[in-house]
């Protein structure tokens, strides 16, 4: 009888443990993709600030969409990330005084395996950086119209 | 007698034992609770971290407006006439707005841009809501609001950009100050 009585609430204890290691597991796993997430957005909103300041302050139309990759190849670089998975590409505007141009940058969000549900995520995370071409800015043809 | 007592002992010790340690058993309760805790913690750090993001984007985006407004919003005028770089404030706004306008944030919202232009120099500070990713589920946690400020001087000559760090504007004797203000939801 006594040692009934001591094993009474046993499974209710061990049911709360085995929910609290499947709480902190899943939690785990969310908690560390929110922060891959938060990382790789990080990275983007860099990259984009860097391609399209390198993008206005290119000398000349052909030089500037390659400056601007290369900016956003090297601040990718730079935060870890490959910048072959990378997307880049001029959203509005073009190269041109006074023009606004705005640059787009996009990265694959990492990828979470839950257990039982298979892949969480896959979807691109991405970033946009808008500037003004200097109006006063010099080795471009035409006059300031904007100012 | 002396064997009947040694019998005795274990349970009553075990008895005593019970009564002396009620919280016998309690980890298991404990357990849970404290992973729950770390689960939090570990939220609340994400938390933190996209509302950090959201503030170094709000001063991105602000830093980027007030570049634009110091190298498109110069008065023309007077700088033919007298020679003085100095921007017109209502064309600053205007800049800065559009700016902004264009940012296209994905995160920030009720963004608020005050625009305060004194001669060369402009002022832009900003705030914006950041709405949190797991804080939402608890109330009180749901949105942080984030404020960034940029100082810039518009310059001619070779230098390498239009926006240097200034501890404030209205540095120029006798500028007179202009602030003007525009939000987007």
């Amino acid at each position: 009888m006594i040692r009934k009585a001591d094993e009474a609430g046993f499974a209710g204890g061990l049911a709360g443990l085995l929910f609290g290691f499947l709480i902190f597991g899943l939690g785990t796993l969310l908690v560390g993709y929110g922060w891959a997430v938060v990382q790789t957005k990080a990275a983007v909103v860099d990259a984009a600030r860097q391609a399209a300041r390198s993008y206005v302050e290119a000398p000349d139309a052909p030089d500037a969409y390659d400056s601007a990759r290369t900016a956003a190849d090297a601040s990718l670089s730079a935060r870890g990330r490959d910048p072959g998975q990378a997307s880049l590409q001029l959203s509005s505007g073009a190269f041109g005084r006074c023009a606004r141009i705005t640059v787009t940058v996009g990265y694959p969000a990492p990828v979470l395996v839950l257990p039982l549900s298979g892949l969480f995520g896959g979807s691109t995370v991405k970033a946009e950086h808008s500037e003004l071409v200097d109006p006063y800015r010099s080795g471009l043809p035409g006059s300031a119209q904007c100012a | 007698m002396r064997l009947k007592r040694s019998a005795e002992s274990p349970a009553r010790t075990f008895s005593q034992a019970r009564r002396w340690h009620p919280e016998s058993g309690s980890v298991l309760a404990l357990v849970p609770a404290g992973l729950l805790v770390l689960v939090l913690l570990g939220a609340l750090a994400v938390d933190s971290a996209v509302t950090y993001l959201g503030q170094q984007q709000l001063h991105d985006a602000l830093t980027a407006a007030a570049n634009d407004a110091a190298g498109a919003a110069i008065d023309s005028s007077i700088f033919y006439r007298e020679g003085r770089v100095v921007l017109d404030g209502s064309e600053a706004q205007t800049i800065v707005c559009e700016s902004i306008d264009a940012q296209h944030f994905s995160q920030l919202r009720d963004v608020h841009v005050w625009v305060t232009v004194a001669g060369p120099d402009i002022t832009v500070r900003g705030t914006a809501v950041v709405d949190g990713v797991f804080g939402r589920a608890l109330p009180g946690f749901s949105t942080r609001t984030v404020s960034a400020g940029v100082d810039a001087v518009a310059v001619t000559g070779a230098t390498s950009g239009a926006v240097q760090a200034r501890p404030g504007a209205a540095s120029v004797p006798g500028a007179v100050a202009t602030t003007s203000s525009c939000g987007m939801p």
